[in-house]
């Protein structure tokens, strides 16, 4: 749990440290809320998360990102059975479609990548999962120079979830500022 | 009751950390924060809360009011809330006791991004924390526990007159280790 909220705070200060208003590429700090449904030991189980991130362009049509997630599980069947876990991930996206109009961009990107997941459920215990994703991202970029944030993008992010028990999914709607 | 008063010391020191962080060079920031659009000063909020996680092990959750008054200082604003909302727990599959919860908290909020697509209207997204108590009242029991809350805010904000901010808050709630999610959408002056 600790080590969660540090890597929390860790992301904070790199967005704050981020701050600077130079030219450069800019990182983007953004929020997501998503829903899916994942195998834990065979159980499938509904998802509902909380996401933070952190977006950097590395090169023509190319991002590297990190993200952390709380999902909260639930068998959805009322039962006293819960659980939760953290989620951290980081990957690759990359813009295939884009199309560029005064002030804003559309695209359609796809990304993956990898990370860990850690589960702790009130029937199976705490267990770490190895997890994967592959998905499609599509939205909006707005752009304003004079802004403290220089831009706002506005994403739908569809993925597979892939863990040592077998694949889930999930969407999600997310925003994002970059500086 | 001593992993949550654990769990609050280790809180309170990564809060106390990243304050220490983004304050570690003052000089070097302070041009940065001039840029955004800072807090008001003195502010307060009024809106709908409604909660969801889990009590002793039971699921629970509630809707109601909320009402905060903030005091700001560039990005950073701090704020003393209250709320009163309903607590519906479900004691088995089919029976569910009802009651009220009341929670009281103190914390602070920090801008960490302003999109300004015109003046004088901003998109803005806070990260958030407070540490608070919060009592239950069922027909048959009643419960008072500490908590701690993590979460986000996104917010539409006017810097002119009338001042309205209409926020979304959502937040992780961490209570005696149940963990539950908060969401408010409150309008501020």
């Amino acid at each position: 749990m600790v080590k969660i909220i540090a890597l929390l705070v860790a992301l904070c200060a790199i967005a704050h440290a981020d701050d600077g208003l130079d030219d450069g590429p800019p990182t983007l700090l953004g929020i997501r809320l998503a829903a899916g449904r994942l195998p834990v030991l065979h159980e499938d189980m509904s998802t509902f998360s909380l996401g933070l991130g952190l977006d950097h362009p590395i090169a023509r049509r190319w991002h590297a990102f990190g993200e952390y997630e709380y999902v909260w599980l639930d068998r959805g069947d009322a039962t006293m059975q819960h659980g939760t876990a953290h989620r951290a991930l980081a990957g690759l996206r990359h813009t295939v479609v884009q199309k560029l109009e005064h002030h804003m961009r559309s695209y359609i990107d796809v990304d993956a990548g990898g990370g860990m997941s850690i589960v702790n459920d009130s029937v199976l215990g705490t267990r770490s999962l190895p997890t994967g994703f592959a998905g499609l991202r599509a939205g909006f970029d707005f752009f304003a120079d004079d802004s403290p944030s220089r831009i706002f993008e506005t994403e739908l992010v569809v993925r597979a979830v892939f863990v040592p028990d077998g694949s889930g999914v999930m969407a999600g709607l997310g925003m994002q500022w970059g500086n | 009751m001593s992993c949550v008063l654990s769990g609050v010391r280790h809180i309170a020191l990564l809060l106390i950390a990243l304050t220490a962080t983004v304050h570690a060079d003052p000089d070097e920031h302070e041009d940065e924060d001039a840029y955004f659009a800072s807090f008001p000063t003195a502010s307060f909020a009024v809106g709908m809360n409604g909660h969801g996680g889990r009590v002793g092990g039971k699921p629970e959750g509630g809707l109601g009011g909320v009402l905060e008054i903030d005091y700001g200082r560039g990005r950073w604003q701090y704020l003393a809330e209250g709320s009163l909302e309903t607590s519906n727990v479900q004691t088995t599959m089919t029976t569910h006791v009802a009651g009220i919860r009341k929670r009281g908290a103190l914390g602070m909020r920090w801008l960490a991004r302003q999109f300004i697509p015109f003046e004088p209207m901003g998109v803005e997204l806070y990260l958030r924390g407070a540490a608070g108590l919060e009592s239950y009242q069922w027909v048959d029991d009643k419960m008072t526990r500490p908590d701690l809350d993590l979460g986000l805010g996104v917010a539409v904000r006017m810097f002119r007159r009338p001042r309205i901010t209409a926020r979304f808050d959502l937040d992780m709630v961490f209570a005696a280790g149940d963990t539950g999610i908060a969401a408010g959408m409150v309008l501020g002056w």
